[in-house]
């Protein structure tokens, strides 16, 4: 990987945070109605009025607003949230056991389950496995995670009674029953990312085998688990490592309606709390936070891509 | 003539396409109960009975009835209109706003493009439902307002792809040449350029109007989107995870018919990829 490479993401990786925090600011500042009426309620004096808009910094011209906003965040604050009044950095960073979790098993899930099948359909082109896959792969992009999540309450919690229907135990009380929690979570989020995985991998892997080093690999007599697993899998692997990290969105997007489902006190329903009690500092920092997330692991995707094909690292 | 055109005038490889005959076939279906619900559904969809409440799919309500009694078919067919309207709406909003800033980043080029396309980038770093959220957020809940959040969210995916295929157009002879003659910018770019970017946005606002039904869906099942008492397949959902031992069928109808219709676009879509422009594979 080239210095030049990776200055060139860091570059776009800077510009990509610097609208996102223009957008973040101006989404919830330029709402219809005054954040300190909000707090206050509609029929509150003057004088009190002005007292907390200036406590808030809300009298200030949008400009300054926004800046001393990114120099806070830029020293690691957040605000503090209203109705928790506490710092929302830390009300975030007590939901991450529960989110980070959820997603990275959720993430594992889709691959565990879409690499396979993607790779099988691949090989069996144009057979009923294939079709198979191919269906199950279309199914599973439209139906909702949340409608998957409820379906799983309805067979494993109501039906088998194995696992429960929702609520957390946190992971120093019983790692087991923190992780019999986010099973069904887990499963019902990555369900739907592994459809997108099967069809990218299966995708590129036709594609791949279609190569002439493919054939001269055949040709040579290397033995076909060899011909599909070191040399096409390794190189149908790169447009779905670039899918899956579009997932991460789709992944923290789908965590938020996940964790309502199942009563998980997570990011989701941190966001939740904050959108319906009008907990503006909260909102802000938790859309701010979670798209930094996002860009952050979006990146890494983009470098590792550069670490599986080194010819676009050296572009 | 472009390309898509031709294909629409012989419509022979259309009729043979099975993805396309089925995707447009259950397409037209939701819509035709969508637009018939405006005029009659088989009970009033928002009349409470509680003496028949729960009541298993048999008889007079085949689809069984909810905890207030209103017929769950009934719902149904009037979620349908609510979900096609506000995914048609939104889309046509991304659709329109897309194309014209990815137009216009692709034809000027320069700082232009790189002040759109930034732009464009931001708002795709955000998970969409996230952003969603924060704009029904500043805006207040509504079926309204999650329109306009949904589509916003899907502007930047028709921009790149407008923008894509609008440079690579803009270096091609046939719009080299209607420019040395003098042609203006915006005629050269409704005239020549457009028209031959229009087969992947059509297929992109299919596959769109797919998305955009999961995320009404979304937003109505966490009470931003659509606001009781209208029906959506979305809160409809969201009601019936409160009776799941009681009534499993009050969760099941309105999942599967975000499921059929959100595969019927899908399937269109693909199936529009292929006809529309074979190179796009």
């Amino acid at each position: 990987m080239s210095g030049r490479y990776l200055a060139a993401r860091l570059a776009s990786l800077l510009a990509t945070l610097a609208v996102v925090s223009v957008v973040t600011f101006l989404v919830l500042r330029v709402v219809p109605g005054d954040p300190a009426q909000i707090i206050l309620g509609a029929d509150t004096p003057g004088d009190s009025l002005r007292e907390l808009q200036h406590a808030l910094g809300t009298d200030r011209p949008l400009a300054i607003q926004y800046l001393s906003w990114v120099g806070s965040v830029v020293r690691g604050e957040l605000g503090v949230s209203l109705r928790h009044q506490r710092p929302v950095i830390d009300l975030i960073v007590e939901r991450l056991p529960v989110t980070l979790p959820l997603t990275g098993l959720a993430l594992l899930i889709s691959l565990v389950v879409g690499l396979p099948v993607g790779v099988h359909a691949a090989r069996r082109h144009g057979t009923l496995a294939d079709y198979a896959a191919i269906a199950g792969s279309q199914i599973g992009q439209a139906i909702p995670s949340f409608w998957l999540g409820i379906m799983l309450i309805l067979a494993f919690a109501l039906e088998l009674r194995w696992l429960p229907s929702g609520g957390w135990v946190s992971w120093s009380q019983s790692p087991g029953q923190a992780l019999q929690h986010l099973a069904m979570p887990a499963v019902a989020l990555g369900l739907v990312i592994a459809a997108t995985v099967v069809r990218m991998e299966r995708a590129s892997m036709l594609e791949v085998l279609q190569e002439d080093f493919v054939r001269t690999a055949r040709a040579k007599g290397v033995p076909e688990p060899a011909v599909i697993y070191r040399h096409t899998l390794a190189n149908a692997l790169i447009p779905t490592v670039t899918i899956v990290g579009l997932q991460v969105g789709t992944l923290l997007g789908g965590a938020i309606i996940i964790e309502q489902i199942f009563a998980l006190p997570g990011l989701g329903r941190l966001v939740l709390f904050a959108v319906f009690n009008r907990d503006w500092p909260l909102i802000q920092g938790l859309v701010f936070f979670i798209a930094v997330l996002t860009i952050g692991l979006n990146f890494l995707v983009d470098l590792s891509y550069a670490w599986l094909d080194p010819r676009i690292g050296d572009a | 003539m472009p390309g898509w055109t031709r294909a629409l005038a012989t419509r022979r490889p259309w009729r043979r396409h099975r993805g396309f005959v089925a995707g447009a076939g259950v397409v037209c279906l939701v819509a035709l109960v969508a637009l018939l619900s405006a005029v009659w559904t088989p009970h009033d969809p928002e009349a409470v009975d509680i003496g028949q409440r729960l009541l298993p799919p048999a008889g007079a309500h085949p689809l069984g009835t909810d905890q207030f009694g209103r017929d769950v078919g009934s719902r149904l067919a009037v979620g349908a209109s609510i979900a096609l309207i506000v995914a048609g709406i939104s889309t046509a909003i991304s659709l329109v706003l897309g194309v014209a800033l990815g137009a216009a980043a692709g034809y000027a080029g320069g700082v232009t493009n790189e002040l759109i396309m930034r732009a464009m980038d931001g708002l795709l770093a955000f998970p969409a439902l996230l952003l969603a959220i924060a704009v029904v957020a500043a805006l207040g809940p509504g079926h309204w307002h999650a329109t306009l959040a949904i589509g916003i969210v899907g502007i930047p995916i028709f921009a790149r792809l407008t923008r894509g295929v609008v440079v690579s157009l803009t270096a091609r002879e046939f719009v080299t040449a209607a420019r040395a003659h003098g042609a203006a910018p915006l005629y050269v770019l409704a005239r020549h350029v457009l028209p031959n970017a229009m087969p992947p946005v059509i297929t992109q606002a299919s596959l769109n109007v797919g998305r955009a039904i999961l995320a009404e869906a979304g937003l109505s099942y966490l009470g931003l989107g659509t606001q009781p008492p209208i029906p959506s397949w979305g809160k409809m959902l969201q009601e019936a995870q409160g009776f799941l031992s009681l009534a499993p069928w009050l969760a099941v109808m309105p999942g599967t018919a975000i499921g059929l219709t959100v595969l019927a676009f899908n399937v269109l879509g693909d199936a529009l990829r292929d006809l529309l422009d074979p190179r796009l594979g």
